[in-house]
């Protein structure tokens, strides 16, 4: 992508642009001595830098106002529709326009919804019906009721809905500066309009205040909710149910009021309670003028982030982000805590937690509006352990993270069984595919042919990687229109299982589908093997991603493949069904996945397979079992299987310490503290001896943290939690610095919060930073310094968060360009966080300490 | 395999989005033409739903976040996907930028009567919004910066139209953030140049 090399009289651009770059940087009066001494050997960019230079003098920078998107399309509009004359354009939607219209007749101003021009195809048509069949249904004082429609002969369909004069419900509250009384009096209307529809069977999924405008009638303000347009039946029956009524090209959801399942572009998976999310948004910037996150960070980050946020992340409590909001709107008064509470529910991600519907939040509205108490209470002791838990979940929680690693682990061992198969398989028939390769169809050896031809230097692509050779086969296979079907489907399978091993896990699925489609069936057992192979890999690719349903059909479709072929891949047939049985398991079906696993073992038994073989089924019977309320028979089990794996293998191999990892997350489960340690410390003994692989290591010490966390959450909370922390400090510096960084510091920080108080937790912090910094360097430390505050604001600690953000920043700065986002991000953050605390009692400040990047304390 | 169904946006234009950018990896020069359309129908589209009842002006960088959001969701997380697409919506969304600069340019001198009171409807535009000439004519002079340096234009096209971070149009260049910087700085000073010439 560089410039070419300049030919004679040609200016070297690459270099111009360096030059000039410079220049711009300098004073007017220092430009011409850096000319002469930097292009004095080129006259000729001398002289275009002078005039790139000279011609920015006294005029605008052209490109320092981009464009924004102000206007919509402007078309003229009719002046009659059906009986209405058309007064002017309200608005415009994904289907069609909103005029303000009149019928001469009644007299009534109405707002007339007329679809597109040109948008009359067929889908469109049905999807107008539909919405004027859902609108015609409510009949609430909060909801714009609608009046009538019909087909104008000469024109468009249209919508005549009840016109609201009036601001959106913020800009009401604002201009008046309502009390926190007449706002959560307006709000709570807004509740019941929305339940209205929701007994209807009909979501809004677009809630937000430009969604409601507020009308005055008989004197009083009413909100009305408008705009049902994106609405979709909830109801599984019934006519309005067909989803497809709802899928043309609308944006469902404004991004800023959108729940965490909606933001989820995959999730269709949306109730009442997404609703209920959104209401939480508009209530909170109510009363406090802002969102809960600050409104640029919905946009500036990737989908992906922005999910993570909204899932990760928990808002400012109302009464904390108030008055430090950018004053868009001033409500007298302060807001009590019970206020947070109730606003907070229906922001939590996970929407178990939230309000259960509309009224549920409208209701515990007016408890509290009457002074009563309300349903969402001031966290309890135990409510705070679980916060706990559940604020950990991503990347530290105990309980899901455990259960993660375990059942992974189960499929992981399947799998392991499964590719020794595959090696004694392949030993045995080394010699026939070979022959079979030779006689097989033209095509393949076509294929063979071409790959050769493709370790050619001329035939290599710009990276020359196998990784790019295979996509080249792919795409031969994809494209090849003469070789047989079943030909095509097994060089596809081939590659997409190289493709596998190269981790491009992706492109690998969708590969490894093509070519089971093209293979079908077969008739021959190497055949119905390939597929069998093609569909297990398959399905524990979509089980890593916790694609649960394609796992499991995945599984299926490869137990069927090898379906009346079991006597030569019996092997093979166990480890597919043991890793179905796994997916039934995680799913919650303990029992159905322990049937399947019992005949499992019944199965192999009565083959002659030793019980040795055995072992990690075993392991897997015992787990299901103890899932299953047998809790002590699961651990005998267990603790039985693991001693026939290290019968047959060394503890340092993958099963052996899959089942081990498995045992001590049960141990752990049942508070079994002094067993779980003794195994573990075995566990991390194999694990050094063993080949050294990082997420051996790294599962280590997710388990040792997990040892610590439950200490935690036992009565015996203090010195046992703390020395099995200091143990998986110990282990996780020395073997894997940057998971030690990214993961085990916080969690250890959050965890020494808990044990010794949050000054204890900072003070720990601050020592370990320092000592970083002079083994590791200012980088890493700065990295450290701001994952500690990152957790101290998760914990909800503003102030200790502040010191860690402004000595995260300083390391930062001595190291990083002044225009770098990250420094961005990070004095945002800081300001966020310092506004949030102007308002929170600020403690006394510990003492400074000097030096170059040290804490301002 | 099941995939869910009722998504905001066709089923069949985000497979075929999927398809194009796949096509687009495996090297077809030809994809990215086919992902023009695609992409500009979708901003258009998005641009017009947003632009009810909002009495502020819509980021680029908004429509273009969103329509990756609709037309490629998670199925595609391929980092040369991100690139195909982030070089499309910069052309897209230049596109669509200049056919309403162009249309309102037009209104302006005279176009038809008969028109929504849009400056009631829309209250304030910005002071500092770019007129539609001004617009119009760096959009020319880019068209010459283009055969001069065609890196440095799409530098321009991607940052100053899309809303591209630098680090994104880096990415999706292949260059660095500094080459980035650079061409743009020589962007500027040489569209610069061009304007003041004409006027």
């Amino acid at each position: 992508m560089d410039a070419p090399i300049p030919r004679d009289g040609e200016i070297d651009l690459c270099r111009l642009k360096e030059l000039l770059a410079q220049a711009e940087g300098l004073a007017v009066a220092d430009r011409e001595p850096f000319l002469e001494a930097a292009a004095g050997d080129s006259p000729a960019l001398a002289a275009e830098l002078r005039s790139l230079l000279e011609a920015g003098d006294g005029f605008d920078d052209p490109l320092e106002r981009p464009p924004s998107l102000l206007h919509g399309e402007r078309d003229a509009f009719p002046k009659r529709i059906g009986p209405y004359d058309i007064d002017g354009v309200l608005g415009r939607g994904g289907m069609g326009i909103v005029y303000r219209a009149i019928n001469p007749q009644a007299g009534v101003p109405v707002a007339l919804k007329v679809i597109q021009p040109g948008l009359g195809t067929h889908a469109f048509m049905r999807r107008f019906e539909a919405e004027r069949e859902v609108l015609a249904r409510f009949r609430h004082r909060n909801i714009a009721q609608i009046f009538d429609g019909g087909v104008d002969p000469s024109g468009p369909p249209f919508l005549a809905m009840e016109l609201v004069d009036g601001p959106n419900l913020l800009d009401y509250c604002a201009s008046r500066r309502a009390s926190l009384t007449e706002r959560l009096g307006l709000f709570r209307d807004v509740c019941l309009g929305v339940h209205h529809a929701h007994l209807r069977g009909v979501l809004h999924r677009d809630l937000k205040p430009s969604n409601v405008l507020v009308a005055i009638q008989d004197g009083m303000p009413v909100p009305k909710i408008i705009d049902f347009g994106i609405a979709k039946a909830i109801r599984e029956e019934g006519a309005l149910s067909e989803s497809a009524l709802t899928r043309h090209g609308q944006m469902v959801g404004t991004l800023e009021y959108m729940s965490p399942e909606q933001a989820e572009a995959t999730s269709q998976d949306i109730d009442t309670r997404s609703d209920v999310y959104s209401l939480g948004v508009m209530l909170y910037e109510l009363i406090t003028g802002a969102l809960p996150f600050a409104a640029e960070r919905y946009r500036s980050g990737s989908p992906i982030a922005l999910l993570r946020m909204l899932l990760d992340e928990k808002p400012v409590a109302p009464s904390e982000r108030r008055g430090t909001a950018s004053g868009v709107d001033s409500m007298p008064g302060t807001i009590p805590s019970d206020l947070d509470c109730l606003v907070l529910k229906c922001l939590e991600a996970d929407r178990g937690l939230r309000y259960l519907s509309a009224k549920e939040l409208a209701d515990d509205i007016d408890r509290f509006l009457t002074g009563h108490a309300v349903v969402a209470k001031p966290p309890s002791t135990s409510y705070l352990v679980g916060k706990f838990v559940r604020r950990h979940r991503l990347g530290v929680g105990a309980a899901a993270a455990v259960l993660l690693t375990l059942v992974l682990g189960l499929v992981g061992t399947s799998y392991g069984l499964y590719r020794e198969h595959l090696r004694e398989q392949e030993l045995k028939t080394k010699v026939a595919s070979l022959e079979q390769a030779l006689e097989d169809s033209e095509s393949i050896s076509l294929y063979l042919y071409r790959m050769m031809r493709m370790s050619l230097p001329e035939n290599l692509g710009p990276t020359g990687s196998i990784s790019e050779a295979i996509h080249q086969i792919v795409d031969m296979a994809q494209s090849d229109d003469e070789s047989a079907d079943f030909a095509r489907g097994r060089v596809l399978i081939h590659a997409g299982r190289v493709l596998v091993d190269l981790d491009d896990d992706e492109e690998a699925i969708e590969v490894l589908k093509e070519g089971v489609d093209l293979v079908g069936m077969p008739s021959t057992v190497r055949g119905r093997f390939l597929r069998s192979l093609a569909l297990y890999d398959i399905g524990y690719m979509h089980y890593e991603r916790r694609q649960l349903d394609e796992a499991e059909e995945a599984f299926l479709d490869s137990g069927q493949a090898l379906a009346g072929l079991e006597d030569s891949h019996l092997s093979m047939k166990i480890a597919v069904d043991a890793s179905l049985a796994s997916v039934i398991g995680d799913r919650g079906q303990y029992q159905r996945a322990l049937d399947l696993m019992d005949s499992i073992i019944e199965r192999a038994t009565a083959a002659g397979i030793p019980a040795s073989r055995l072992g990690s089924h075993t392991v897997s019977q015992g787990y299901l079992r103890f899932r299953l309320g047998e809790r002590e028979a699961g651990l005998d089990n267990m603790r039985r299987g693991y001693g026939l794996c290290v019968a047959e293998r060394e503890p340092k191999e993958e099963i052996p310490l899959a089942c081990q990892r498995a045992l001590v997350s049960l141990l752990l489960e049942d508070f079994r503290f002094d067993e779980a340690a003794e195994v573990l410390a075995d566990y991390v003994d194999n694990v050094a001896a063993g080949p050294g692989l990082e997420t051996f290591k790294g599962r280590a010490a997710q388990l040792l943290s997990s040892l610590a966390e439950s200490h935690l959450q036992s009565p015996a909370a203090g010195p046992g939690a703390a020395s099995a922390l200091d143990v998986q400090l110990q282990a996780m510096r020395d073997d894997f610095p940057t998971r030690f960084r990214d993961s085990v510091l916080p969690r250890h920080f959050l965890a020494s919060d808990l044990i010794e108080g949050r000054a204890g937790a900072v003070e720990r912090a601050l020592a370990m930073v320092d000592e970083l910094e002079t083994a590791d360097g200012a980088g890493h430390a700065a990295a450290v310094s701001q994952l500690f505050a990152r957790a101290s604001l998760l914990g909800g600690a503003t102030e200790e968060a502040s010191l860690l953000l402004t000595d995260a920043l300083e390391r930062h700065r001595v190291l990083i360009a002044s225009e770098s986002p990250l420094l961005t991000e990070l004095e945002a953050l800081l300001e966020r966080v310092g506004r949030a605390q102007q308002v929170v009692d600020v403690a006394p400040r510990r003492p400074v300490k000097s030096g170059e990047g040290a804490l301002r304390r | 395999m099941k995939r869910p169904q009722d998504r905001s946006v066709p089923e069949e234009r985000v497979t075929r989005v999927t398809e194009i950018l796949r096509a687009a990896r495996s090297g077809d020069g030809s994809a990215m033409d086919q992902l023009l359309p695609l992409v500009y129908d979708e901003l258009r589209r998005l641009a017009n739903v947003r632009s009810r009842g909002l009495r502020h002006s819509i980021q680029p960088t908004e429509l273009v976040h969103e329509a990756w959001m609709k037309l490629v969701r998670n199925e595609d997380r391929h980092w040369q996907s991100r690139r195909h697409f982030v070089n499309a919506a910069g052309a897209a969304m230049r596109n669509l930028l200049i056919d309403r600069a162009r249309s309102r340019a037009a209104e302006k001198h005279g176009g038809e009567l008969d028109r929504a009171p849009i400056e009631v409807l829309e209250g304030q535009a910005a002071e500092d919004e770019q007129s539609p000439e001004e617009l119009l004519a760096i959009n020319a002079a880019l068209d010459l910066l283009a055969d001069v340096d065609a890196r440095a234009a799409q530098v321009v096209t991607l940052q100053f139209f899309a809303g591209f971070s630098t680090s994104e149009i880096a990415d999706a260049l292949g260059v660095s953030d500094r080459t980035v910087r650079n061409d743009w700085g020589f962007a500027r000073a040489w569209l610069r140049r061009t304007l003041a010439s004409k006027s």
